[in-house]
């Protein structure tokens, strides 16, 4: 068994008990993640950064509370470079990390 | 509690958005409401939220734009940002333009939240407070209620306080010391329209003089020694409401003449400050002295009357308000009652006549307090002249205003030294250098009499 890339231990701690909460706000993320990774993958082959870095922006709050630790810096780094149009060259395999782990977290949910 | 608390969120990312709604209902006070985009919210900002957290990144319209919206549809709501990330310049902008606080998107912010929320609460209820105590305040002055009389001179008195209170004129109230001076002060002010801002009484004796002026106009931090932090004076505390001067007639010459600029001008300085500052409160004052004779004597200034004259109010003494000495004590004793929760206590015929025809040196403030003392002394609900005791000062002047023959002047004090003097008419003759007789004699005809110990 690989180990978890998540933790849900902050959504526990707020559901204190309801377990409920918890599995709709996993449920979402299923859901969310790889629209916001459309997204991103759309942003990249149109060139537009701003958009890749406003839905790196969106889903941040999301990878932090889904305690998603890997990704933590990356997806930062991604929204400042597309923002900023900055390390424009080292992007793309940025995102691919990302994405990679984001697929992984949401196959591990799946299973959990 | 207060009533429900209710959180308009509005956020875009919808996970998030899910997790504060979570955390926030978890109070059951609390009812939120979730938007995830700028238009539908603008659309409900009628349902008054008692908060609104927002987005600053939403899809349709920027975070400052929904902010300004909000804050013309309804100024006082408050709105807390949620960014996510830290933008110090973009922060400052937000606060400026209105904004109740900025908070990050991190593993802080629920906590951040409930504590604006805590404050919000807390500062709506000590503001429903203030307003309440307002209009208590308010209720309390209403003039037909806060001052009492039937009598001619107090119905002048009305009518001129209505006229008072239908302008911004200044007022000059004159009357003995005791006849209520500060009370119509209030009466004009709390039934003005400058009634929600503040009345600021100074009692001009109070204040030594030398601090006068800091005191009235302020000063700025190092003014003069001891001066270690600006102070706001009584004139601008009173902005938009009224300053009451008392015992304006004891008022420093020198300080006069500063007071007299600062009317004319229409505006002051702090001491030790340069900046010039608009006068805005309306002018009431008060002295028991005839301020005319005092301008003839030279110790009042003649400029400053005139200025300071403005609508003269002049209070008639007690003893020339007839029945309404009655009026009053009976509202003195009602109240008095009602605060020491006694029951009613009423007022025997012999007792009225006692309190009528009593000359008031110290008016209205010595009749509350030889009533209140009546109330203590009384055993029954019947108040009697026995229970009513003069202990005014005992000046000469309160002798002669009960306007008693003579006959009857020479024997309350011969009866007065007898009592003294432990009925020793010997002492007695001697001290009023009278002979021995005619005291023998008064005893003889019972116009006094001795009192055996």
């Amino acid at each position: 068994m690989e180990e978890n890339l998540y933790s849900l231990h902050q959504l526990e701690a707020l559901a204190s008990g309801d377990t409920a909460f918890v599995n709709k706000m996993v449920d979402m993320f299923i859901q969310m993640a790889p629209e916001s990774v459309d997204r991103m993958i759309t942003a990249l082959s149109e060139d537009d950064l701003e958009d890749l870095g406003a839905a790196a922006h969106k889903v941040k709050p999301s990878i932090d509370m889904m305690g998603i630790t890997s990704l933590k810096q990356k997806i930062r780094d991604l929204e400042q470079w597309g923002k900023n149009r900055t390390n424009v060259e080292l992007i793309p395999s940025l995102l691919d990390e990302v994405i990679e782990t984001l697929n992984d977290v949401v196959q591990q949910l799946r299973n959990r | 509690m207060a009533d429900e608390f209710k959180i308009f969120i509005v956020e875009d990312d919808v996970w998030y958005g899910e997790v504060i709604e979570y955390h926030l209902s978890l109070n059951p006070d609390v009812t939120v409401k979730k938007f995830t985009n700028g238009k539908d919210f603008l659309k409900c900002l009628d349902e008054q939220p008692s908060l609104v957290t927002l987005d600053y990144s939403l899809p349709d319209i920027s975070g400052e734009e929904v902010l300004k919206r909000i804050k013309e549809y309804s100024p006082e709501t408050p709105v807390v940002i949620i960014s996510g990330q830290e933008d110090i310049g973009t922060a400052i902008s937000l606060l400026k333009d209105g904004a109740y606080d900025y908070i990050i998107k991190d593993d802080e912010t629920k906590d951040r939240i409930w504590n604006v929320i805590k404050n919000i609460r807390e500062k709506e209820e000590l503001k429903e407070e203030i307003s309440q105590l307002k209009t208590q305040i308010v209720q309390k002055y209403d003039f037909s209620k806060s001052i009492i009389g039937n009598s001619s001179p107090m119905k002048r008195i009305f009518s001129l306080i209505q006229k008072a209170i239908g302008s911004n004129i200044t007022v000059s109230i004159t009357g003995e010391t005791g006849t209520g001076k500060e009370v119509v002060a209030k009466a004009i002010h709390y039934n003005s329209a400058r009634a929600k801002k503040p009345f600021v009484a100074v009692n001009i004796t109070a204040i030594p003089s030398e601090l006068m002026e800091s005191e009235m106009f302020g000063h700025e931090k190092g003014a003069f020694t001891g001066a270690i932090a600006r102070r706001i004076g009584k004139f601008e505390e009173a902005t938009g409401g009224t300053i009451f001067l008392d015992e304006i007639g004891e008022m420093d010459i020198n300080m006069q003449s500063k007071l007299l600029r600062v009317l004319q001008e229409k505006e002051l300085t702090r001491v030790g400050g340069t900046g010039v500052i608009k006068l805005n409160s309306r002018i009431l004052v008060a002295t028991h002295k005839d301020l005319a004779e005092e301008v003839r004597k030279g110790n009042f200034r003649e400029d400053l009357y005139y200025r300071l004259l403005g609508l003269p109010i002049s209070l008639p003494a007690l003893r020339e308000r007839g029945n309404d000495i009655l009026l009053l004590a009976k509202h003195f004793i009602d109240e008095y009652c009602k605060e020491n929760e006694m029951g009613k206590l009423t007022v025997s015929p012999s007792a009225q006549n006692k309190l009528l025809k009593y000359p008031w040196p110290g008016n209205i403030r010595e009749l509350k307090a030889v009533v209140e003392l009546s109330c203590v002394m009384t055993d029954s609900n019947t108040i009697d002249d026995e229970h009513i005791t003069f202990n005014s000062s005992g000046s000469i002047d309160t002798l002669l205003q009960a306007e008693m023959p003579l006959r009857e002047y020479t024997n309350r004090i011969v009866k007065y030294y007898l009592d003294k003097y432990n009925q020793d008419v010997v002492t007695v003759a001697k001290k009023l250098n009278i002979g021995k007789s005619t005291i023998y004699r008064m005893l003889q005809e019972e116009t006094v009499s001795l009192t055996n110990n």
